[in-house]
């Protein structure tokens, strides 16, 4: 890996803290938390960048593999806080969300309807290709986060236990 | 031993208002189906009750039984607000269950420290505003929009959040919000469209919406179908997809605007 495609990822992380931190901030959850969702945020969005750009990884797989490894990351971070292991995982896999794909499909769709007769299946394909498209990496990312919390299910409950009234991460500002 | 049973139906009656109140701050702070069952069934519980709960779109049922006689028991039912999405009440409301869950403590004092979680406010306006609107930025840099894309994202962005608040203050249909909040955003981005800024336009137009995707509720609708609440996760998938629906009609209506040839 050469300096600049070092410089690459870094620039991602950074504008996907900004996204994770900026939409976790909509859902109202303690700060400290917030600014670590966003860590993860970067983090996951950082090593997808790497593995499509530098690995050559399929887009969904490489979700499926940094929601993977957010969910996992998101369960320490969580036990050390004491805090609900959603409040990480949410804020951290917007920044994946498929916008681009779902966009495509709507304007392929459009330009479908507004195409003449022998011309239109060229949008249809179109439409077709992104619509799975999204439809895969959103599933890619939902499971990837959610495989690490159904394994261990009754562990993730029980983070809350025994720091009520304690000072970790409890008030916000 | 008819003395206790008359203590013991008050105190049912009591916890009963007060689990109640608990249960519509979990479901208007958008937590699923299962964390509400688990988190009210452990403040139930610690006090010697069981719960029987359903929840429905609007509205939930909640009886409450006394372990040791099943003869004393209640019912209720309530209406859920509409969802203002809270991270905090939800991690308060857990850790709180555990801890009455671990030390017994009278239901007063529940009651008084119930009250003081809910008495916290949320961040700031304009903190939570400029926040989005970065965000959103950020995400149009993630997906290759350029310089111009960024700084007219960044304005539909928080014009949008705004008007999205007034717009609330006239009590319209919410679904009629979001088609005028996704116009507002993506016209804006769309502007350089209009004057020809950038090299990126239809990144700008595909990003200026993106906030106003109900994230949440889409992963909560998922894990819900996943651990067996189908019928609520099915809902919030359908009041998911409505909301998307609605966005894309917003955003459609400034592509007829700009007209779908330019793009």
């Amino acid at each position: 890996m050469s300096t600049a495609q070092v410089l690459l990822v870094f620039e991602d992380m950074f504008f996907s803290f900004l996204a994770a931190f900026g939409f976790g901030s909509l859902s109202n959850p303690p700060f400290k938390a917030l600014v670590c969702a966003g860590f993860l945020g970067a983090f996951g969005h950082g090593l997808r960048y790497f593995l499509i750009n530098m690995c050559a990884v399929h887009m969904v797989p490489a979700s499926f593999l940094a929601a993977l490894c957010v969910g996992f990351s998101a369960f320490f971070v969580a036990k050390k806080m004491h805090t609900l292991v959603e409040v990480f995982t949410f804020p951290a896999v917007l920044p994946m969300i498929p916008g681009i794909p779902a966009y495509n499909t709507i304007i392929s769709l459009v330009k479908f309807l507004n195409a003449s007769q022998d011309a239109g299946h060229q949008y249809l394909e179109q439409v077709f290709y992104n619509g799975f498209l999204a439809l895969f990496i959103l599933s890619a990312l939902v499971l990837g986060i959610l495989f690490p919390y159904l394994l261990v299910s009754k562990k993730c409950w029980a983070i809350p236990r025994h720091v009520y009234g304690r000072k970790i991460a409890s008030k916000i500002n | 031993m008819q003395e206790n049973k008359e203590e013991l139906t008050q105190l049912c009656a009591k916890l009963l208002e007060l689990l109640l109140d608990i249960t519509v701050t979990l479901i208007v702070s958008a937590a699923h189906a299962g964390k509400t069952v688990r988190i009210v069934k452990r403040f139930a519980k610690a006090y010697g009750f069981d719960v029987y709960l359903m929840m429905q779109t609007k509205s939930v049922i909640l009886t409450l039984t006394y372990s040791q006689d099943h003869h004393i028991q209640h019912t209720a039912i309530r209406h859920i607000p509409s969802l203002a999405l809270n991270f905090y009440f939800q991690n308060m409301l857990s850790r709180l269950s555990w801890h009455v869950h671990d030390n017994p403590m009278a239901l007063d004092e529940l009651e008084a420290k119930y009250r003081e979680i809910i008495a916290v406010g949320r961040y700031p306006y304009f903190f939570v505003l400029t926040a989005a609107a970065l965000a959103n930025m950020g995400f149009c840099r993630l997906f290759g929009g350029d310089l111009y894309a960024m700084c007219f994202v960044f304005a539909g962005t928080a014009l949008a959040f705004y008007s999205r608040t007034i717009l609330h203050k006239f009590e319209i249909n919410h679904l009629i919000v979001i088609v005028l909040t996704a116009f507002i955003s993506s016209f804006t981005a769309g502007c350089t469209v209009l004057f020809s800024l950038g090299s990126t336009p239809s990144i700008a137009l595909a990003t200026s919406v993106l906030f106003l995707i109900p994230g949440v509720p889409l992963i909560n609708s998922l894990i819900e179908i996943l651990e067996g609440h189908v019928l609520n996760g099915i809902e919030k998938l359908m009041n998911s997809c409505t909301i998307i629906v609605c966005i894309a009609l917003g955003l459609l209506l400034t592509l007829v605007i700009l007209g779908i040839e330019n793009l």
